[in-house]
């Protein structure tokens, strides 16, 4: 019964970290996407400022 | 006479028991199923026809070394080969954007990963050993490959019943999770409409598959077969540049080795290792691990929203259940039930393939754990 208690609370646990982490690299992936999306757009805007 | 008997004694019918025979019937139900109600037809018509060629007496499909079957099995299932490919297909086919655009629904997979681990808990009280325990709780993963991957490693002799049950109560989510849904949430609560996600580009939906890659498996290093061709079968969609790949892994070959996998796992299903009262307990236990993995899921989804500001409808907890897309068409269909005009499919979408990452770490956690 012991191994069992111990199976279920790391597995549970465990499963829930694994979100936990994905949550977050989701979130900072997200933060890095549109920090160098900005930053492309507004190389953009400043080459056509530039062509003007 | 006598010539007459030896010649019978040559052919199966000589060997045929009452067994062997319910075997047959249970076969024929399947393939009957798969045909006439359209119950998981890819996987059932296959197991169902494999269930009868194993007991067919003197056939000899699943002797070791030499039957045609057993040699599908021994290099398609234990060698762990075919579930990883299935998954590489079903990355292929899976959109994670709904899951990027509303990341908190992950949690929700998550949720409904516990009623795995209740049943294992409850398996084990039932006299089942830890390794079969484990076995028959990942059934409410709601997930075959998986289910198949675990059962091959910790324990074979259930392999063909955790997956028929597995595969069975996929195709009764429709009826087996409105019930639960309704019981635990008011028709307000179905009636909440989820906040509208933002579009999500194209970099993130490439980058996903590559950083859960880094995540999960170090993590979870147990899960990486099966999480490694998932996410490798994703980058094929996303990339945009392996069109042909992308098809392939999604169509032909998802295709072949599911006959593979459906004729093996039923060729499993002998009389003597299927007809055994463990086996009416373990179809039990998986209709309960559905049951709870439903709940816990809902229940998380109320808890949540019990912290946030914009609600979450709590139906979506039980696409968390993995069953792609099923659980997320049935989450939209009850939710459809309370306000005709609120359209939860896509949202549902996002706890659905959170299931499947779940149920797939809860198995590496399983094998991590209970050894292979």
């Amino acid at each position: 019964m012991g191994d069992a208690v111990r199976v279920f609370l790391i597995g549970l646990l465990g499963v829930f970290t694994g979100m936990t982490f994905l949550y977050f690299s989701i979130k900072i992936t997200q933060t890095a996407v549109t920090a160098v999306e900005s930053k492309r757009k507004a190389r953009e805007v400043a080459g056509q400022g530039e062509d003007k | 006479m006598s010539t007459l008997y030896s010649l019978f004694q040559t052919t199966g019918l000589f060997y045929v028991t009452p067994g062997i025979v319910v075997m047959w019937i249970i076969g024929l139900t399947l393939i009957y199923l798969a045909i006439a109600k359209s119950y998981e037809p890819l996987l059932l018509l296959p197991i169902g026809f494999g269930i009868i060629l194993a007991n067919l007496p003197l056939a000899g499909l699943m002797i070791p070394h030499e039957g045609l079957i057993w040699k599908f099995y021994e290099y398609g299932i234990h060698w762990e080969i075919i579930p990883p490919v299935i998954f590489l297909g079903l990355g292929a086919l899976t959109d994670f954007g709904p899951l990027i655009a509303n990341p908190r629904l992950i949690f929700l997979g998550a949720g409904a990963q516990a009623g795995v681990y209740i049943t294992f808990f409850a398996a084990q009280a039932f006299g089942f050993d830890l390794k079969e325990a484990a076995t028959i709780g990942i059934i409410g993963g709601a997930d075959g490959p998986t289910t198949i991957f675990l059962a091959s490693k910790l324990a074979p002799s259930l392999l063909g019943v955790c997956a028929v049950a597995a595969y069975s109560y996929m195709a009764l989510v429709p009826i087996i999770q409105p019930p639960v849904m309704k019981l635990l949430t008011t028709a307000d609560e179905r009636r909440i409409r989820m906040a509208k996600g933002r579009k999500v580009g194209k970099l993130e939906k490439m980058l996903f598959p590559i950083v859960s890659t880094f995540v999960i498996i170090l993590l979870v290093p147990a899960s990486a077969p099966l999480i490694a061709m998932f996410m490798l079968g994703n980058l094929f969609r996303e990339s945009g540049v392996v069109g042909r790949l992308h098809d392939t892994a999604q169509n032909e070959l998802m295709n072949i080795v599911t006959i593979f996998l459906g004729i093996s796992v039923g060729a499993t299903m002998n009389a003597e290792n299927f007809l055994r009262p463990q086996v009416i307990f373990v179809f039990c236990l998986g209709l309960f691990a559905f049951v709870i993995s439903t709940m816990t899921g809902v229940l998380l989804a109320k808890l949540m929203n019990l912290f946030s500001k914009n609600k979450i409808n709590p139906l979506l907890g039980a696409a968390g259940v993995s069953a792609v897309p099923m659980a997320a068409r049935v989450v939209h269909k009850v939710g459809m039930e309370a306000d005709k005009k609120n359209y939860l499919l896509m949202y549902a979408m996002g706890p659905n393939v959170a299931g499947v990452i779940g149920t797939v770490i809860a198995a590496g956690i399983f094998l991590t754990l209970l050894g292979g």
